[in-house]
């Protein structure tokens, strides 16, 4: 038997939100914090939370798992089980719609704000944009992101400029696009980000890091972003960009 | 100003500090503590203008340094964590904190200059 407590928040009803303790029984295997969750609900049809796929690809049950940001589908019990205790609250920062499940407009609108799509100024070729596999490679690291917001919403400095500064999830994105040499607006994008908050926020206390459950490194691709806008290789980007090159 | 200028100027004024802790610290490891020897030092042009130069450096840094701390914890959104009528005070708050930053700030280098040059 272990002890789950749950916040809960029913904007309808609740004037403030409060944490909800649940004894569960678990089962004779190791189970994902999901599973329980689902069991739960069960019994409590109210709890609510976002989930699809349960394997770790949508993103969508992104929480709090006893204080650290992770997917609920992924993450074993076991793994995450302090004092036979287990503690469930929304990810931190932005605005609870009810129990587990946040508004993520922000985390969109900075996603938004970046770009996310390849944008080349070079005429359509007949089939596909080319690359080769080295800098295919160069992608690596960066397109895996499912956005579930585990990284955006660890950061303080998102949680405290989340209008400002872009954050995690969409600086690895906004890299992934900078880094990809079919793309030809390298310049404009870092310029983009060039004010005083949109990167220049993350102080690299690597929250984002520690908590990214594909295992990405937001924080490496942020200094990348820093290393570019400081340096002037943002225009030898440009140049390589312009003469076509990494296209085979 | 742009984020990089920001960085390259807080990077710059930190090294500036650095540099000026390390000769003034290498000045006490190296010499006899006296009177004399300090009075000396302290009266030499150099020592007074790299002290000139290190205050306006830690007036640059500081300033670059509690400007983010008041843009991160001294906003609406922020305060609006403690409480919802706090928040609403947000902006003269920090406009309060600037103004005592820059009174704090004028004091400190006017005296210090005072001292350095005038007496």
């Amino acid at each position: 038997m272990i002890e789950v407590n749950i916040y809960r928040f029913n904007p309808e009803t609740d004037k403030f939100p409060y944490m909800q303790k649940f004894n569960f029984e678990m089962p004779d295997r190791d189970i994902m914090v999901l599973e329980l969750l689902n069991s739960l609900k069960e019994s409590d049809p109210t709890i609510s939370y976002r989930r699809s796929c349960r394997e770790g690809v949508c993103g969508s049950d992104g929480m709090s798992i006893n204080g650290k940001n992770g997917l609920a589908c992924i993450t074993p019990v076991s793994e995450v089980i302090k004092g036979n205790k287990l503690e469930l609250r929304p990810l931190p920062g932005l605005p609870v719609v009810r129990d587990l499940v946040v508004d993520m407009t922000e985390f969109y609108a900075q996603y938004e704000k970046i770009k996310p799509f390849l944008q080349s100024d070079t005429p359509p070729p007949n089939q596909e944009r080319l690359q080769s596999p080295s800098d295919r490679d160069k992608l690596d690291g960066l397109y895996e992101c499912i956005l579930c917001a585990c990284c955006s919403t660890s950061c303080p400095s998102f949680w405290w400029n989340p209008d400002k500064f872009v954050g995690p999830a969409a600086l690895l994105q906004a890299y992934r696009f900078i880094a990809d040499t079919r793309d030809t607006r390298t310049e404009e994008r870092l310029e983009s980000l060039s004010d005083p908050f949109s990167v220049y926020r993350c102080h690299g206390i690597m929250n984002c890091v520690s908590v990214c459950p594909k295992g990405l490194n937001p924080n490496k691709a942020i200094g990348e972003i820093k290393s570019m806008l400081l340096t002037n290789k943002r225009h030898e980007a440009e140049i390589i960009a312009s003469d076509g090159g990494g296209r085979s | 100003m742009s984020g990089s200028t920001i960085w390259y100027v807080q990077r710059l004024s930190a090294l500036v500090n650095l540099i000026y802790v390390f000769w003034v610290g290498g000045f006490f490891i190296l010499n006899e503590i006296t009177f004399e020897n300090w009075s000396f030092f302290s009266s030499t042009f150099l020592f007074k203008a790299s002290t000139s130069l290190v205050i306006i450096s830690i007036i640059i840094h500081s300033s670059i340094g509690l400007w983010t701390v008041g843009t991160d914890y001294l906003t609406p959104r922020t305060l609006g964590f403690v409480s919802g009528n706090f928040g609403n005070y947000a902006d003269l708050l920090r406009l309060m904190y600037q103004l005592l930053f820059i009174t704090l700030s004028l004091t400190f280098t006017l005296t210090t200059l005072y001292m350095i040059w005038w007496l």
